[in-house]
């Protein structure tokens, strides 16, 4: 009781003033015990592989509550206040930091450098017409257009082969937030489109006039959507090096508006 | 007899006001509850009757003025927890809980605040799941309350000052209360929480007047105890069996019937082998002595964490031609049963959600289990998922319709199998889930022919279910999404009747009961409760 008492001080300590660095083990041992540990504590709410469940997906490459580990060690010895998260009161300061060391690995993205030429890649997004759709950073504002995924920090979410296929394969994998649906209507109009918000009873669609529409689904005949289309034409058509290239730029893409 | 008139002073008149006023308690002897059917005015129990049925006699919103209910009044709560409280009615007063740690008092007329009760509770918690409570007992001129660290409290009704506290376990090990307790004759009974902290779980019922602990039924036989050989070596003893939803009771046989959940540690069914009794069972206790008149498992070595903490709901209804006395219910598992109220007996049973972890159920209730569908380190997809067909949330049964109607969750999910090492007050879990991404998991109210387990009519949620089921003689069903909808539907149908946008998920408890003579519904939506009752001109 007394060491935990000791270590939860030095970790307000750190997360107060962030003075001294906590050091996550690195060792294939440590992460290892640290996945025991959170296979046997952590996975009710964040799921087995982090990104499941009613907890905070952990299986992304930035924890917005914890991008420091200090931070991480702090939330995982005390918990959040005022949410579902629960300190781990019972766990060693050791425990602590091999959880937290296992929890750094859930969100990797495959690092190393990306080949491409980054300006070369800019260029080629405004020529192919990309931001039609999707919307970046630049000069500190949001620029683009919303029919697509918001692309401004997608190189923190997105692994770069995750990107490169994206790019040249939309329909390698759909997000569900972008597939369109089509809603006919009893009196027989259609209305087809991104899905912004679906209840029990009604559904809003962002059509391709980018303007929203809300259907009580009281006057909705059938809705219908094809998860495996994308609207995003695919750019097979680019050389290995532009897309490269293209995939170079947006891996740099790690600004939040 | 006519006389002369005596004057009387103003002091001494506005003294005898005051004298009758104070005179008026809200006194509900266990009578009452017993007769609730004959005052459907108030909603005197969790369910708002002994049988578990949430269903109420009042007609005056029906099915064919429903569409003329509107909101009466709301009461925030400023809670940053989930608000799951069962409002409790008695005599125009309400009753209700808060997380984390909240009780109060309100006027059905306008929601303000007679009195307030907030307990002091550790920060030390060891929760699975929020700070919630589900609601308040009433009996006598008491209210009883079981507060988050798994203490039994009962306030004054009149004050919310507390006559009396006692400690039901230690929440360092992993023991809370989320539950509302039943009041039965001069005893409060009440479950705890605790099933992922290997905790050895129980019923308690404590006398009603002292808070001494009368009797203690314990969820995981000791040695020596029917039922503890379905043990392997000491594993009863962190075997869990958790009670946090409220029973039902029967005064024929006087028997308190209540759902048990999910053995520890959940997914990982390697250290306890057997059929863990009497985890994800219902078991009938007498309710003066707390002694075993029958159990049922539902899922015996259950490891998909599917508590049978429903409430049992008891009806009287011709079954294969013969009026019987029966205990119905939907379980997490996803199969609906039919048993007999006196023994326990399975008589009928068939799937009501999506199932693929068993190919139905054997002549005893047995489910007859599939191979590879238990959880594994790489993961195994069975139907349903960690949520259940259903959970918690409360069914209702009309007696005019003979529906019983199912809060339903369609999804599945991959189990997971983890390592599980107990620690007194740790998490004894062993595993997890995870969604499947490609599926679009929705939800249902199914009315189900409360006696073949056949479905009449099902009505479509976006959503898997999460709040329970009210339904009225006015031919109306009510329950909520998720996704803040408050809905009314046809109880014969299906129809959808009316609608409110609440704002924010429900996930809680719809009642009904008579403010001043006039019909009103009442369920927290996100954190607020909402009041609702038919529009009237010049209000």
């Amino acid at each position: 009781m007394r060491v935990a008492v000791a270590f939860t001080l030095a970790v307000i300590s750190f997360a107060a003033e962030n003075t001294e660095k906590v050091v996550l083990p690195t060792s294939a041992d440590a992460i290892a015990q640290g996945k025991r540990l959170y296979m046997g504590g952590c996975t009710y709410c964040h799921g087995p592989t982090g990104d499941g469940g009613k907890g905070a997906n952990l299986a992304v490459p930035e924890l917005s509550r914890a991008p420091q580990d200090e931070d991480l060690v702090a939330i995982i010895q005390t918990g959040v206040p005022g949410t579902e998260m629960p300190g781990a009161h019972h766990m060693t300061p050791n425990e602590v930091l091999m959880t937290a060391a296992f929890v750094r690995t859930l969100g990797k993205v495959a690092g190393g450098p990306v080949p491409g030429d980054w300006a070369a890649g800019k260029a080629l997004y405004a020529k192919q017409g990309c931001a039609n759709c999707h919307t970046t950073v630049e000069n500190g504002a949001l620029t683009g257009g919303l029919g697509g995924p918001d692309l401004s920090a997608i190189g923190l979410r997105r692994s770069p082969a995750h990107l490169r296929e994206s790019v040249a394969n939309p329909e390698a994998v759909v997000d569900a937030a972008y597939v369109i649906t089509e809603v006919r209507l009893k009196d027989g109009r259609r209305v087809a489109g991104r899905t912004l918000y679906e209840d029990t009873f009604s559904i809003s669609v962002r059509d391709g006039s980018g303007r929203n529409q809300t259907l009580l689904k009281s006057t909705v005949a059938e809705i219908t959507r094809n998860p495996n289309k994308s609207p995003m034409p695919g750019y097979s058509t680019l050389t290995a090096a532009e897309l490269d290239n293209l995939t170079a730029y947006l891996a740099s893409l790690k600004e939040r508006p | 007899m006519r006389g002369p008139l005596h004057p009387t002073t103003p002091a001494a008149g506005l003294a005898a006001l005051f004298f009758i006023t104070a005179q008026v308690p809200a006194q509900v002897p266990f009578q009452r509850i017993l007769d609730s059917a004959k005052e459907p005015g108030n909603w005197l129990t969790y369910s708002g009757n002994y049988n578990g049925q949430r269903y109420s006699t009042l007609d005056q919103i029906n099915a064919g003025n429903v569409k003329r209910m509107v909101v009466k009044w709301v009461h925030q709560t400023g809670t940053t927890e989930a608000h799951q409280t069962s409002a409790i009615v008695v005599d125009n007063v309400m009753y209700i809980t808060e997380g984390p740690n909240t009780v109060k008092a309100l006027d059905t007329l306008t929601g303000n605040v007679y009195w307030r009760y907030q307990k002091q509770i550790p920060d030390d918690l060891r929760l699975c799941c929020g700070r919630v409570n589900r609601g308040v007992a009433v009996l006598g001129d008491m209210v009883y309350y079981t507060s988050i660290d798994a203490h039994m409290i009962a306030l004054d009704a009149k004050t919310g000052r507390v006559r009396w506290e006692t400690e039901m376990a230690d929440h360092k090990l992993g023991y809370s209360s989320t539950n509302a307790p039943l009041a039965v004759k001069d005893k409060v009974i009440t479950g705890v929480g605790g099933g992922e902290y290997g905790i050895r779980g129980f019923i308690d019922a404590y006398d009603a007047k002292t808070g001494k602990r009368v009797w203690r039924f314990h969820t995981v036989p000791g040695p020596g105890e029917f039922g503890n050989e379905t043990w392997a070596g000491d594993s009863w003893k962190t075997g869990a069996g958790s009670t946090w939803v409220t029973g039902s009771y029967d005064p024929e046989t006087n028997a308190v019937i209540w759902g048990i959940g999910n053995p520890g540690p959940d997914w990982n069914g390697d250290v306890r082998k057997g059929d863990n009794l009497y985890s994800a069972s219902f078991v009938a206790l007498d309710a003066d002595t707390g002694q075993r008149k029958w159990h049922f498992q539902f899922t015996p070595h259950d490891t998909h964490d599917w508590d049978a903490t429903q409430v049992p709901v008891l009806i009287e209804a011709p079954f294969r031609g013969e009026k019987r006395k029966l205990v119905v219910t939907a379980n997490r598992n996803g199969f609906y049963y039919v048993l007999d109220r006196a023994n326990g007996k399975f008589l009928q049973g068939k799937p009501f959600a999506k199932v693929t972890w068993a190919n139905g159920l054997d002549d005893n209730g047995r489910p007859i289990v599939l191979p590879n569908t238990e959880p594994t380190a790489e993961g195994n997809l069975v139907w349903p998922s960690l949520g259940g067909g259903t959970n918690w949330y409360s069914p209702a049964y009309s007696p005019v319709t003979g529906l019983f109607y199912a809060p339903v969750r369609e999804q599945g999910a991959y189990y997971f199998k983890g390592e599980a090492i107990f620690k007194p007050g740790e998490m004894f879990n062993g595993g997890g889930q995870r969604t499947v991404p490609e599926e679009n998991p929705y939800g249902a109210v199914r009315a189900i022919d409360a006696t073949t387990g056949n479905l009449k009519w099902e009505f479509r949620m976006q959503t898997p279910a999460n709040t329970s089921i009210l339904a009225t003689q006015g031919n109306l069903v009510f329950t909520g999404t998720s996704q803040g909808d408050f809905f009314a539907l046809n109880a014969t149908t299906g129809d959808a009747l009316w609608r409110f946008k609440g704002g924010w998920s429900s996930g809680s408890n719809p009642v009904t009961y008579l403010s001043h003579g006039k019909q009103n519904i009442a369920i927290p939506i996100g954190k607020a409760l909402f009041v609702f009752g038919l529009f009237e001109d010049g209000e």
